[in-house]
């Protein structure tokens, strides 16, 4: 039985009783809520418009009262209205990725970082990483949040930290992994398929490496792709879940018995909603998952809808942690893609096509997986107006200004195919996006 | 050990509390830090049984005191040392220390009590001096003194203090702090308000801040010092730069 108590970063807080953490609850929910209501325009408003008195809020339950956040919201406070503290008290800003609609810009106070750090120290703990690890970060050190999560966290821990990012290949991604020793490896799951391809390629046996952990995160998987992610590289996998709004990584995380992400109750309050009539729904059942911040100072969040789709599971853990158990997220509530741990919208290669000259908006995206490789290809029906049209230099121009384009705005790279008109078309829709990734 | 959830408490009219809620757990101690009116005393007040709470529920060990006299709240082992000390000016120190111990007539022998005056005696050797003098001769520094050993006589597990540093010379104000942490270090679960923010929060684990009777911001001693809020607006850094 000792054996299946896990090392805790934060024994006090990760086994609180839950009637104290209740109370905990309580009391920050409280204090964030006079903070929002006094610093923020916009829950000023909200709160306002909705009738909410903030005195009469006594319980958790009755957060059900307060008006929900939207991406679409955080989107119109660009770039810092939603920020609950002045400029010059925030020492970092991380942004959502997607340039072309306007990102979600997250500020943290120096506490924040110092939560942050925490969240993802108990999260490598309990992912059962130490001070003796040495920690590949094969995440791209960007202004989204990923890699500096991790990061953060395996240097609290005092593990050998290397902050391999994504700018070099995969090969020599490998070669570090093969000399540095490395033991743990942070990165996607598609990125993880990539460099066991390259292992093959260079004839690399996993035996040879001294890798033995992985953690991952930034994408959704299934349970077979994680087989595959393990089998290949011979490793134990922790599933990690987070987002950049709010907070990065580090919002939840696998114990070492993997039965379900254990959330950071402590800063987070969880709830599970149905999409549609945006009412509760019961433990364990599948819905939308709706985070509030209880501890944040720089960007505090109430009710924020995130989109992704999990259940939650209220029973104890063998682990000894009191905090809930989340399902991997199964999928999205909306047609959010999540490509190299990188999320965008259909609409918005939608809106980059809509300002090209020569091309229509009927567009297909192809996810795909080719010898190991994750892509993504985006088929286009060229208009019938345009000029010039027959002539392969127009073409070829109008393909490569539009792959630039695609990586500007959403850094991904695109292979842009150009295809005739109404050749997308089946039974007068286009089916917008096809994923053929290994699930 | 104490768990306040959505007080409600004022003074005829006027709310001060606005559905305030607040926990010290055992062997912790907790600052509340807040502005002139924010409800700081009127928390204190009400835990006490000094003020009877309008709405909420004050638990002690897991058992409801909102609205018991103070006398049986002393009894179960919480005591206050009330803003301004209100010590018995014209009984002595000794006399003012027995008093502390009344709630504990015919429990405790009179072998027991004395050994608690001792006790005390020790934790502020300027009291054993002057047993004998009136209290109403100290200065502030030692009537705050005399004020936190009697609420000691009463033996209680949880220990309340308001402003103790009000009205004391500065370095006097570091012994008392002194003192507070030696308590505190003796197992003494604290609850402490205080104005003066910088002191109160060096001996305290946690903080709560109290604006207009709402509790604004609960976090770490060390994350409420790193608020830069809670340095402009109650640990006086920045003073010079503030322009907004």
């Amino acid at each position: 039985m000792t054996q299946t108590i896990s090392r805790l970063y934060d024994a006090k807080a990760e086994t609180m009783k839950r009637d104290e953490l209740r109370q905990l609850q309580i009391e920050r929910l409280q204090s964030t809520l006079n903070r929002v209501y006094r610093n923020v325009a916009f829950y000023h408003g909200a709160f306002d418009a909705h009738r909410v008195n903030l005195e009469k809020l006594k319980d958790l339950d009755m957060l059900t009262e307060l008006p929900f956040t939207t991406r679409q919201d955080l989107a119109g406070a660009y770039p810092y209205d939603m920020f609950a503290v002045p400029l010059r008290d925030i020492v970092r800003i991380h942004s959502t990725s997607a340039a072309s609609d306007r990102p979600i810009v997250v500020g943290y106070t120096h506490n924040d970082l110092r939560n942050w750090t925490d969240c993802m120290a108990r999260l490598l703990v309990a992912a059962g990483v130490d001070q003796h690890d040495v920690v590949q970060i094969a995440i791209d050190y960007n202004i989204t949040a990923g890699a500096f999560g991790f990061h953060q966290g395996a240097q609290r821990l005092g593990a050998s930290v290397i902050p391999a990012s994504l700018t070099m290949g995969v090969e020599r991604q490998l070669v570090i992994m093969r000399d540095f020793k490395t033991t743990v490896l942070v990165t996607t799951p598609g990125y993880a398929i990539s460099l066991a391809a390259g292992m093959d390629h260079i004839q690399l046996h996993p035996e040879r490496l001294t890798l033995r952990l992985g953690l991952f995160g930034g994408e959704r998987w299934s349970e077979e792709l994680r087989q595959q992610v393990e089998r290949s590289l011979h490793i134990t996998s922790i599933d990690t879940y987070g987002l950049a709004e709010v907070m990065g990584p580090g919002v939840a995380g696998e114990c070492h018995l993997r039965n379900g992400l254990h959330i950071n109750e402590d800063h987070f309050i969880v709830e599970v909603i149905d999409p549609r009539t945006l009412k509760a729904l019961p433990a364990g059942q599948e819905g939308e998952l709706v985070f509030t911040t209880i501890t944040k100072e720089g960007f505090p969040l109430i009710r924020y809808r995130t989109g992704d789709v999990a259940a939650i599971n209220p029973e104890p853990c063998a682990c000894g942690r009191t905090f809930v158990r989340m399902t991997r997220p199964s999928g999205r509530t909306d047609d959010r893609i999540l490509f190299g741990g990188i999320g965008f919208y259909p609409s918005q290669i939608e809106s980059i096509l809509a300002a090209s000259e020569g091309l229509s908006t009927h567009f297909q995206i192809i996810l795909d997986r080719v010898g190991g490789a994750d892509t993504i290809e985006i088929k286009v029906e060229i208009s019938e107006k345009i000029p010039g049209l027959d002539e392969i230099k127009t073409l070829e121009t109008l393909r490569t200004n539009m792959m630039s384009k695609i990586k500007t705005a959403l850094g991904v790279d695109a292979k842009v195919t150009f295809v005739v008109p109404r050749s997308l078309r089946q039974n007068g829709a286009v089916q917008r996006v096809v994923d053929r990734r290994a699930t | 050990m104490l768990r306040i959830l959505n007080l409600d408490a004022g003074y005829g009219k006027l709310r001060v509390l606005k559905g305030l809620s607040l926990h010290v757990s055992a062997g912790e101690a907790v600052a509340i830090v807040g502005a002139n009116g924010a409800g700081k005393t009127t928390l204190l007040k009400s835990i006490a049984g000094v003020l009877r709470p309008w709405a909420g529920t004050i638990s002690f060990d897991n058992q409801p005191i909102q609205g018991l006299p103070a006398e049986r709240i002393v009894g179960l082992g919480c005591a206050l040392v009330p803003e301004g000390r209100h010590v018995f000016p014209t009984m002595t120190v000794r006399e003012n220390l027995l008093l502390g111990a009344y709630c504990r007539r015919g429990r405790d022998g009179g072998a027991e009590i004395a050994e608690d005056i001792k006790r005390c005696f020790d934790l502020f050797p300027i009291l054993r001096e002057r047993q004998h003098q009136l209290a109403g001769t100290f200065s502030g520094g030692q009537q705050q003194m005399l004020a936190i050993a009697r609420a000691l006589m009463s033996k209680p597990r949880l220990l309340m203090m308001d402003e103790p540093s009000l009205g004391v010379a500065p370095l006097v104000v570091r012994d008392i702090y002194r003192t507070v942490a030696r308590l505190k270090d003796q197992g003494l679960t604290i609850l402490l308000v205080e104005q003066n923010a910088r002191a109160a929060l060096t001996v305290a684990d946690r903080g709560y801040v109290i604006e207009t009777g709402q509790i604004v911001l609960e976090g770490s001693s060390r994350e409420l010092c790193g608020n830069r809020e809670v340095q402009r607006a109650y640990l006086g850094k920045e003073y010079q730069t503030i322009d907004e």
